[in-house]
This record gives structure tokens, C-alpha cells and sequence, in this order.
């Protein structure tokens, strides 16, 4: 795999963009968070050219290392390393603290004001990576809880349930990259909005206005997928996998769901609601394999991934 | 308890001014009427005792002299009298048109009677910790109530009356009755809830009808007669409300004779029978009660609301124009007897048949997951592990702003894998 990448003051380094993603090269306006990049170019340390960062906002004075007075959080100007996960497609970046991330496919882009990681290889070549929020994303907060597998990968195609403004889905596509696809379905326009203009950059992405329950309306655009993320916190949410998963879902193909136990039922304890989900899954031609607590990224939520129609002769080398 | 009477009047005050329009009429005692409900289906039991009590006392209205009565009246009076009670000592007095000394020589004490009645009704022991002077001074307080605000409490009671006859009329099919308009719809056919159903629209009609017609603050003698069967009611309720019976069957026989006292002799001498027959009937009413109020229990929700389907034809045929108004109500209604039986009826995931596939499965808390106290996560469970509600979701916010350090991500697999060994 990846050799762990060394990221200089030139390379590495957190650069929390901080204004608008939505338009443009949105994202650069707050130099004083991330800015001082421009005028980099009479230090020492500065070992190849950082082309695309020129004309910031020169905020950052200091510059290298953490910068003083600031507290908590990635830091722009540190020094980080960049490693791949156990998870292909996903990665570490290794500063004086770790943070998730994933390989940015429209460099110089953030999605919703996330940070990003610049890094270049030693061939000279620039690596971008967007930092992924665990407390916005409960793929992520998945991942960190320790997910055996999330079975997506680059090249993956994957039909996301409850895309909502695309926040996990940019990182889901980043994740499959230029091979994959990204069918999300999201039924509420206005945050549809966002998710349409995430996915105008994203080549990878399709966004789909619609209602999940009602797969017969996206068939004519969704093909056959590989995996199917759901995260549409609705009762009836085993059955909406159910039925997404018969129109889409190869046999053999993998599901992640994201259960919130309150919108199932708020009266029982959140693992009794859990159980009861992986029962109706079970009862669905899924086969669900793993569950994790997404505690503390979120309150009272699980994770299950499992297989949909799985052969016989592949249940035991799962 | 009387607290809780008393701002229950306030509320029903309220209602009544807005009752007082022929249109919003119908509403407000159907809100009443639903709060009552509720709050008479969770003294179900004590409920039922009472009624069962009223029945076995109007069985047996036997003959009631004005001899006893006086003599009733002289022991009230002693009772009230040697407790101190001179408000009511005097009120009663002037009531009862008893004039003179004459009731001190009284040798009837009311205590040596509740005593005695209390000795002979050792199996119910429940009720035997309840003071009279409690009893006294509550029925003090309810009659000043019914003095103030007498309207507010017959939309109170007419409710009460409502579910008393039905569930009545439900138990043992009630020959006989205490307001004496059940007699008068004895001619209808249907089923003895639906009677009582019809029989009970008529009484709130009454009531209804009333402060529309004459100014509020005059009280016509129809409505003293209302007021009077108020404080009874008011009184049953109450009784219910300590469960206790014989206690109870005091304090009715106390409270009763006061208000009637002050009303019409004709209705209140009625009243008196058969809170005098109280005493007599007591021991042998008490078995059926506490065997027919468990069954009775389970009923009583379905017959409110047949009451109050009833209750919305019957005001139909009267004034068509409130068609949808009491339908509407009377949906309410049905809405709202459901609620009690569903207290905990909704929901998706029956916990007792989850049955978990892993015993980490029953903890879905962050630290009984593995590797948790060196997880990512850690830190941020220090934080908003402590937290509920907003503060979780305010704590969480400054999370996703993207400055959370979690220290080390470590790469192993700590999710709970679902075991498939059994089924192959």
C-alpha cells in the first residue's frame, strides 16, 4: 500500500477552509484561520511548490507548527502524515492528533467548510484529503467505532439512503472515487439543494429527489449496486432497506444501516429497538453481520452491516 | 386533594362563562367532561365503590322519619359543635332551621357510630386511618365551594353523574335510580348503557340550558336543586378519592345533609334516606364491591365512550346545528378514553419479546464497547456523556465545528459480530 507520506510545511499540513463551499473556490475566504500559505515561499521549509495555495488570505503570520493561542482541532501549518485505513479508501492523518479523512476528488474544494490536508509526494505530485467528521457523519463515526468492514471501496457503487445536504455522500464519493458510483436519494428539497450542488462537482455522485419508499420512481437511474447505505431514520426504515435493496442490491451485496433507536420507538431501551431492527432485517433476506454502538458520535445509534441473499457457500467464509 | 378540587372549579369557571353562549355550550362540558373522565378513570376502583355503595343504599330507601332525621341533624350538629366547627355549626344551624339548644342533649355521638361501624368492618381496614374531622372540614370547604361557584360545579358533577349511572346501569341494570329521570326513560329499548347514556345528555342539557335562560348570579330553584345534587356528587367523588367506604358512607351521610338541608325538602329528604341507609347497608355491599370493581375496570373506558356517542345523538335530535361540534367531541372524547388504556399500548418494539443474539448486545453504551478507553471517542464521551437534551445537542454542535481531538485512531475491529452457527 501507501507509504506513509510525509508532510512538510510544504506538504502536510491542515487547512481548515472556512467560507462558502457552494460556489467557486469557496472556502478561501477566512484567512485568518488558514491563510499565511502565500507567503510561504521565503522559508526554508517550504520543499516544492504550493501552486494552488497562492493568494490567501495571509492571516497566519506564524505559520508553522500549531500556532499559539489556539485550542483544540486540527490545526493549519502542522505537520501530518497521512495513512491509509484498514478501510480502503479511507485515511489517517497523523498529526500531533489523528483525524479521518478521505482523498478529496475535487482538490481544492470543501464540501461544507471542512478542513482539508494538503500533501505532496515525493514525485512532486499534490494529494489532497478532507478531513471527516465523525459527529457529522455516522459512516465515519461507523468507521472510528471500529466497523469490521464497511465494503465500500473504490470502484464501489453504492446506493446512499438519506443523503441529506451530501455531507457523508462527499466523503462516500470520495471514498469509491472516479470508478465508482454515488446513487443518494434524498426526499427533502431544500436540503436536496445542497446535495444537487455538492453533487454538480462530483462526477461520481447522482443525485436523486425522491422518496426512498418509493424506489420505482429512481429505477430508471439507479443500476445495480454493490452496496446500499441507509441512513433514513424512519420506523418503517428495515422496510425501506427491504424494498431498495430488492430493486437494487446484487445478491450477494452488503448494507450498512444506520439506526437511530428514538424514531423507531422512544419508549424502549435503545438496544431492545436495536435487536428488534437486525430481527425484521433477518426476516428481509438480510443477513446482518456486525453492529456497532456510533456512541459517543451520536446518541443512542447503531450500526449494522450485514449481507443481502447471501449464497450458501459464502455463509461460511463470512 | 381538596387542592386539586379546587383548582378543577377554577378551570370548569372558566368553561361555564364561555357556556353561557348557546354555541360554545356544547364544548366546554365535553371538556369537562373529558377531564373528569380521566381523572374518574384513574380512581376507577374507588369509583366503582361508590357507585356499588349508592346501590345498595337505594335499594333499601327505607322509611326515613323526620324523627331520625332531626335526630341526624342534632348529632351533626353536636359532632360539629364539640370539634369546633362554628362556621359550619352555624350555617348548618340556620340551614336546618334548628333553633335552640335542643341538639346538645343529643346522646347519638357520631363518632361512637363511626367507631362502631368501624369495629364491625374489620376486613376493610383501609379506610379506618381517615379522620372525621378531615371529613368534616372537607365538606365545609366543598360547601363553600358549591356556595361560590355552584354553576362551575354542576358541569363538574353532571359529568360525574354521567359515568355514575352509566357504569351503574352497566353493573346490575339499575331498577332503580337516584335522580329519578332514569325512571322516566325506562320506555326506551336499547341496552341499559345507552339509557343511561341518553339519560345523562338530558341531565347536561339541563345544566346547560340553565345559564342561558337566567342571569348567573340569581340561583333559580332549579338550579339549587342542581347544586344540592352537586355537593353529593361532589362528595361521591371525594369518597372515591379516599377509597374508603365506610368512611365514606360518613362523610356522605355529613355532607349530604348539609347542602340538602339548605335546599329543597323534597329532594334533599330523598337524599337523606339513602345516605342514612348508608350505615345499615354497608358490610353486605362492600364484598360485591371489591369483586365487581376489578371486572368492572376493564369496561368502564368502552362505556364512557358509548356515553358519549350517545350523549352526541341526544343532543342532536335537539339542536342539529351542533352536528359537528358534537361529533367532533365526541371523537374527542373516544379519543381521550382510549388514552388511559394505552397508557403504554403503542409501541413498535415489544420489549419482552427482544431477545438479544449477544450479551454485548444489551449495552449499546460507548464503554462497554472494546477498546474504548483508548478509542477516538473517549474524550468526547467524557464530555457528552454528562450531558442530556440541549446540552447534548450544544456540546455536540462544538464537536462538529470540527476542533475535537481524539487522540490515537486505532485501526482494529471492535463492532459485535452476529453469530450464525445455528442455522446452516
Amino acid at each position: 500500500m501507501r507509504a506513509p507520506i510525509r508532510g512538510g510545511r510544504g506538504g502536510g499540513g491542515f487547512s481548515g477552509g472556512r467560507g462558502d463551499g457552494g460556489s467557486g473556490r469557496g472556502g478561501r475566504g477566512r484567512g485568518g484561520f488558514s491563510g499565511g500559505r502565500g507567503g510561504f515561499g521565503g522559508r526554508s521549509g517550504g520543499d516544492s511548490a504550493r501552486g494552488g495555495r497562492g493568494g490567501r488570505g495571509g492571516g497566519r503570520g506564524g505559520g508553522r507548527g500549531r500556532g499559539g493561542g489556539r485550542g483544540g482541532g486540527m490545526k493549519g501549518g502542522s505537520k501530518v502524515v497521512v495513512e491509509p485505513h484498514r478501510h480502503e479508501g479511507v485515511f489517517i492523518a497523523k498529526g500531533k492528533e489523528d483525524a479521518l479523512c478521505t482523498k478529496n476528488m475535487v482538490p481544492g474544494e470543501a464540501v461544507y467548510n471542512e478542513k482539508r490536508i494538503s500533501v505532496q509526494n515525493e514525485d512532486g505530485t499534490k494529494v489532497e484529503y478532507r478531513v471527516w467528521n465523525p459527529f457529522r457523519s455516522k459512516l465515519a463515526a461507523a468507521v472510528l467505532g471500529g466497523v469490521d468492514n464497511i465494503w465500500m471501496k473504490p470502484g464501489s457503487k453504492v446506493l446512499y439512503l438519506g443523503a441529506a445536504s451530501g455531507t457523508t455522500v462527499s466523503h462516500v464519493s470520495d471514498l469509491v472515487g472516479p470508478a465508482g458510483v454515488v446513487y443518494a436519494v434524498e426526499f427533502s428539497h431544500r436540503s436536496g439543494r445542497d446535495l444537487v450542488n455538492m453533487a454538480k462537482k462530483r462526477t461520481n455522485v447522482i443525485p436523486i429527489i425522491e422518496d426512498a419508499r418509493h424506489p420505482a420512481k429512481y429505477r430508471m437511474l439507479v443500476g445495480m449496486v454493490d452496496v446500499i447505505f441507509s441512513d433514513v431514520a424512519q420506523p418503517d426504515q428495515a422496510r425501506i432497506l427491504a424494498l431498495n435493496a430488492s430493486y437494487f442490491l446484487k445478491s450477494g451485496g452488503y448494507f450498512v444501516i444506520s439506526i437511530k433507536a428514538n424514531c423507531i420507538d422512544s419508549t424502549v431501551p435503545a438496544e431492545a429497538v436495536f435487536a428488534s431492527e437486525v430481527k425484521k432485517l433477518q426476516a428481509e433476506q438480510f443477513k446482518p453481520m456486525e453492529q456497532v454502538t456510533l456512541e459517543p458520535f451520536e446518541r443512542d445509534h447503531a450500526c449494522v452491516v450485514g449481507a443481502y441473499r447471501v449464497p450458501k457457500k459464502q455463509k461460511s467464509a463470512s | 386533594m381538596l387542592h386539586h378540587l379546587h383548582t378543577k372549579n377554577l378551570n370548569n369557571t372558566e368553561t361555564a362563562a364561555i357556556s353561557s353562549n348557546s354555541l360554545f355550550a356544547f364544548k366546554p362540558r365535553q371538556v369537562s367532561f373529558a377531564e373528569h373522565n380521566n381523572n374518574s378513570r384513574s380512581n376507577n376502583k374507588k369509583m366503582n365503590d361508590v357507585i356499588a355503595l349508592k346501590e345498595g343504599n337505594s335499594a333499601k330507601i327505607t322509611s326515613f322519619t323526620p324523627e331520625l332525621k332531626a335526630s341526624l341533624h342534632h348529632s351533626i350538629l353536636d359532632y360539629l359543635h364539640r370539634h369546633g366547627f362554628s362556621k359550619t355549626l352555624k350555617r348548618f344551624q340556620s340551614e336546618a332551621e334548628i333553633q335552640g339548644d335542643t341538639w346538645k342533649a343529643s346522646s347519638l355521638h357520631l363518632e361512637d357510630v363511626f367507631c362502631k361501624y368501624n369495629a364491625c368492618d374489620a376486613d376493610s381496614n383501609l379506610n379506618t386511618s381517615k379522620k372525621p374531622g378531615n371529613l368534616v372540614t372537607f365538606t365545609l370547604d366543598m360547601f363553600v365551594a358549591v356556595l361560590g361557584n355552584g354553576e362551575a360545579i354542576i358541569k363538574d358533577t353532571i359529568c360525574a353523574t354521567k359515568e355514575t349511572i352509566s357504569k351503574k346501569k352497566k353493573k346490575k341494570g339499575a331498577v332503580e335510580s337516584d335522580n329519578g329521570v332514569i325512571e322516566d326513560e325506562s320506555n326506551v329499548t336499547n341496552k341499559k348503557i345507552t339509557e343511561s347514556g341518553k339519560n345523562c345528555g338530558q341531565a347536561s342539557e339541563d345544566v346547560v340550558n340553565e345559564p342561558e335562560t337566567k342571569p348567573k348570579k340569581k340561583k333559580t330553584k332549579h338550579d339549587d336543586e342542581l347544586v344540592a345534587e352537586v355537593a353529593e356528587k361532589e362528595g361521591k367523588k371525594k369518597k372515591k378519592k379516599k377509597s374508603s367506604t365506610e368512611s365514606a358512607a360518613e362523610d356522605n351521610q355529613v355532607k349530604t345533609t348539609q347542602p340538602d338541608a339548605s335546599r329543597k325538602e323534597k329532594e334533599s329528604s330523598k337524599k337523606r334516606k339513602r345516605s342514612s341507609s348508608d350505615d345499615n347497608e354497608n358490610p353486605t355491599t362492600e364484598i360485591t364491591i371489591t369483586e365487581e370493581s376489578k371486572h368492572q375496570k376493564t369496561e368502564t373506558s368502552k362505556i364512557a365512550q358509548e356515553t358519549s356517542n350517545e350523549h352526541a345523538n341526544g343532543k342532536l335530535e335537539i339542536s342539529g346545528g351542533e352536528k359537528s361540534g358534537a361529533q367532533k367531541s365526541a371523537k374527542k372524547q373516544r379519543k381521550d378514553s382510549t388514552e388511559p388504556k394505552t397508557v403504554n399500548a403503542f409501541q413498535r418494539v415489544k420489549i419482552d419479546e427482544v431477545e438479544f443474539a449477544h450479551q454485548k448486545l444489551t449495552d449499546n453504551s460507548y464503554w462497554a464497547k472494546d477498546g474504548a478507553d483508548i478509542g477516538y471517542g473517549a474524550k468526547a464521551q467524557e464530555v457528552l456523556g454528562q450531558v442530556r437534551g440541549r446540552d447534548f445537542r450544544h456540546e455536540k454542535t462544538k464537536k462538529k465545528r470540527g476542533s475535537y481531538r481524539g487522540g490515537l485512531i486505532d485501526q482494529q475491529s471492535h463492532s459485535i459480530k452476529f453469530n450464525y452457527s445455528d442455522e446452516e
